[in-house]
């Protein structure tokens, strides 16, 4: 996958961190992307958790964690799993995070929510649909026309702003740019097969005006049934993630309503509600809803064990596979650096990042930008990061 | 002691003559100081502020920098050459009416108002770097068209037409674009994320970094309506989807009473953003004193010990200016001056100081509202002191510059008339009765906001006629 993420020697940051990420023999900065959206090797380097077993399959299904307990990460997990292979024999996912921004308020109707499913659902084929263009080449002249229509319709822009983007730089990453930057599909076509796949789904296009809301949706689902997904899956996230609602579970909830209202509905024409909530939603949802939440749960636990896994596996895959651990770059007296920090902790995998980060800026404050990694190092670190969690924020030293 | 003078004259820069000399420290206030980025020292955590990924909100007390952190992020932000390395674009967010209506509806509006920001940003980059647009490839040259005229607020021609009729290398190209007709790149209906990502993706096509949208100067409205601006910044800190889209990150400079409020925005606990509390250390403020004096003077270097030979100035300095950059050049000030004008730049010996310590005495300011004192970069709480003393503080912070006897202080503050008795007059005491009462309360107010209570420079007394603050704010 192309990176959007810096290189080290590009990122122009005077804290010394890139500079002893590079002495230490890292490729990039695995510490650096505190949320799962923003990190695109967050792929190359996701955890195995048990929830994972709970989320996967056809059926309704919650996860249930604190902020930054690792409910995004689990859900590109759940998306990257669906994209794997060339064929459509995988459900096809739908990333859904509410456009609250978009809407100005926190209380969508159904049709609000249908429209925003609708367009991450175009998006989602759109990216699919470039790196598998056969995908297109077998289908009908009116099967192309309906997908032509579907993205024309539903795309954030005309779709010929997009073919535009894609022929003129010759390849997906700029799409998946302006698209979804978490976007992972392996093995892309060729440049000749993607400007023969712009070509011809431009072509495709017959323009008509688009049907409301719930028509666009109807019409989505049975695009997809006709490319040949066995089933449909909604990943919803980021129901938090508005002033309304970060601290409101309640609001969540009530947000959320009309997707619940057509769970059991959608299930039964194999699309499937997969939400990724908030820990306090729980209560509510199981008081307002038992039905749907009779079955898959999840809540995600971290141990200390598998948050020291979460940095040994970006050391390993930061560092080319040079080596597993920090202890390769601790001073000898020094072992054990994950379980160390991941003992001292809140137990989350972002607060993990922020720990592990912690580390190496003390050590670029005391000794530069070389050097093993120290004790002094670990304990400053963990001191700063308790302080800095009473305070909030972090007061200059 | 001469001839070690002597070499001192002949070391003196020959730039010196031509250099700012006290003006340098004339304004202390980095909004009006252009040469500011020259003698910049970088506050701790500063690596962390200016870090091209994170958003940040910058907390500090009036005085501690927030204005030249922000001025030195612009700086960074330009090349070598002077070239913006990314679209700068200045934002102030609008009060929400209410406290009520801090909600996503008016977030939503101050994404309007950031987007109009970046467009005026834009198309000023363009009138002055044209040939970044002319050599932009056709699908980023569409989407700075397309950005400029659809989120422009209000008629785009009328608006930038003095641009486009102005003598800027690109006035031309700015009456092109004006001119152009912007074909949709994105749908009005568009998520202001997905608007961002496409302004991002054409910027790097002309090797700008992204965008940084920074934001000072909320003091006033931090005043006028401390609610409202809590209210609304809180709410847009707790909207995670406007820290999502790489490429743009907000660099906000804010007032430390914000601080308790917006720690516990949404953002802030998830680690969308950043909050640094803006402090100095000592060490760094002496750095930043002698920096100034070296840029001052035009020399290499500026030692204190070179400006004021006594070595109590550090410590001094330390005592009155805290944690302040500011209060610790304008104690530094009154010895420029006097280095500048009557010391023919020898170092100013102990008494001068001392004198001059006299005539440019700390700032202070009278906070009755919380019963404390700020005195320069200090701040003195004096819930502890008695309450006639306190009243006497604020007797005299009333009539500060103007002599008050002791007999004033003491019919008016402790036996509450308002004239002083005459003798023979029923209420008049002899001043034996009530000095050594008024002399204690006056030692315990220069114990509390003196630097140096052995030798008072802001309770001041007149040998034969009372006592006289020196406030000076």
């Amino acid at each position: 996958m192309a990176s959007s993420t810096p290189a080290l020697h590009q990122t122009p940051d005077s804290s010394g961190v890139p500079e002893w990420l590079r002495w230490a023999g890292f490729r990039f900065d695995p510490f650096g992307p505190l949320d799962a959206a923003a990190d695109p090797h967050l792929s190359e380097y996701l955890v195995g958790h048990e929830v994972f077993a709970r989320v996967w399959g056809d059926g309704i299904s919650w996860v249930f964690a604190p902020a930054g307990g690792g409910k995004t990460a689990l859900r590109i997990s759940v998306m990257q799993t669906c994209w794997i292979g060339q064929e459509t024999n995988r459900p096809f996912p739908i990333p859904y995070v509410p456009p609250f921004l978009a809407w100005g308020h926190a209380r969508p109707s159904e049709e609000e929510h249908l429209m925003a499913l609708t367009r991450s659902g175009a998006r989602a084929l759109f990216l699919a649909m470039a790196h598998r263009p056969h995908w297109f080449f077998r289908l009908d002249v009116s099967e192309r026309q309906d997908i032509a229509n579907l993205f024309q319709w539903n795309l954030s822009g005309p779709l010929s702003v997009y073919l535009n983007l894609c022929r003129q730089s010759r390849q997906i990453s700029p799409l998946r740019e302006v698209l979804d930057p978490t976007f992972v599909m392996r093995d892309p076509p060729d440049e000749v097969t993607l400007q023969q796949w712009c070509d011809e789904l431009e072509s495709a296009l017959a323009f008509q005006p688009a049907p409301p809301p719930a028509e666009r949706w109807a019409h989505l689902l049975a695009v997809l049934k006709m490319l040949g997904f066995p089933s449909v899956y909604i990943l919803a996230d980021g129901f938090d993630g508005a002033p309304e609602t970060i601290d409101n579970p309640m609001m969540i909830v009530d947000c959320m309503r009309p997707l619940l209202h057509r769970a059991e509905k959608w299930a039964q024409d194999n699309v499937f509600l997969k939400a990724f909530l908030p820990t306090e939603t729980f209560p509510l949802l199981a008081e307002q809803f038992p039905l749907l939440l009779s079955d898959h749960v999840a809540v995600i636990h971290w141990t200390p064990d598998l948050l020291a896994e979460i940095i040994r596996r970006r050391v390993y895959v930061a560092s080319g596979g040079n080596f597993g651990s920090l202890d390769a770059v601790a001073s000898p007296a020094l072992r054990d650096v994950e379980t160390a920090l991941a003992r001292s902790v809140m137990p989350l995998p972002r607060e993990m990042l922020v720990l592990t980060r912690q580390v190496i800026e003390e050590h670029v404050r005391r000794e530069g930008a070389e050097g093993l990694l120290t004790g002094e190092d670990v304990e400053a670190a963990i001191l700063q990061y308790t302080q800095g969690n009473l305070l909030l924020t972090r007061t200059a030293r | 002691m001469m001839r070690k003078d002597a070499e001192r004259e002949v070391s003196v820069h020959p730039e010196e003559q031509a250099s700012l000399g006290p003006a340098a420290f004339l304004a202390l206030r980095a909004e009006e100081e252009p040469w500011l980025p020259e003698c910049f020292v970088p506050p701790p955590e500063f690596d962390r502020m200016s870090d091209p990924r994170r958003s940040v909100i910058i907390f500090g007390d009036p005085g501690s920098g927030k204005t030249a952190v922000h001025r030195m992020l612009e700086a960074i932000s330009l090349g070598t050459d002077g070239k913006p390395l990314r679209l700068l674009v200045h934002w102030r967010p609008a009060l929400p009416i209410s406290v009520a209506e801090a909600g996503l509806d008016w977030v939503k509006a101050m994404v309007g108002h950031i987007l109009d920001a970046c467009a005026d940003a834009l198309i000023h980059h363009l009138a002055c770097y044209p040939r970044d647009y002319q050599g932009a490839p056709a699908w980023a040259q569409a989407r700075f068209v397309w950005f400029i005229h659809r989120h422009t607020r209000g008629n785009p021609a009328l608006r930038w037409g003095p641009l486009a009729e102005g003598d800027s290398p690109g006035a031309s190209l700015v009456r092109q674009i004006l001119n152009s007709p912007a074909d949709d790149i994105l749908y009005p209906d568009a998520h202001p994320e997905y608007v961002i990502s496409e302004l991002v993706n054409a910027l790097k096509a002309i090797d700008m970094e992204g965008i940084w949208v920074l934001t000072d100067g909320l003091e006033g409205w931090a005043e006028m309506a401390f609610d409202r601006l809590c209210a609304g910044l809180k709410a847009f800190l707790s909207t995670l989807s406007l820290f999502d889209p790489s490429g743009l990150v907000y660099k906000i400079c804010a007032p430390s009473e914000l601080e308790p409020v917006l720690s516990h925005a949404g953002g802030l606990i998830r680690r969308r953003v950043d909050g640094i509390h803006l402090c100095w250390d000592p060490p760094t403020l002496r750095q930043l004193v002698e920096r100034r004096l070296s840029f001052a003077f035009g020399r290499e270097s500026f030692p204190l010990k070179e400006l004021c030979i006594d070595s109590g100035l550090p410590v001094w300095l330390e005592k009155v200016g805290g944690a302040s950059p500011r209060e610790w050049l304008d104690q530094v000030t009154g010895l420029v001056e006097y280095y500048t004008t009557h010391s023919w730049n020898r170092p100013i010996d102990e008494d001068t100081w001392k004198r001059l310590r006299l005539q440019r005495p700390p700032r202070l300011y009278l906070d009755d509202e919380r019963r404390r004192v700020i005195v320069g970069g200090r701040c003195v709480n004096l819930e502890d002191l008695p309450a006639k003393a306190y009243e006497m503080l604020r007797y005299l912070y009333q009539r500060s510059g103007a002599v008050v006897t002791k007999a004033e202080l003491y019919f008016r503050i402790y036996r509450g008339l308002d004239r002083i008795p005459r003798p023979g007059d029923k209420e008049y005491e002899a001043p034996k009765e009530y000095t050594g009462l008024i002399d204690t309360n006056l030692w315990r107010l220069r114990q509390a906001i003196e630097p140096d209570p052995s030798a008072p420079v802001l309770l001041v007394t007149r040998r034969g006629h009372g006592v006289v603050l020196q406030a000076r704010w």
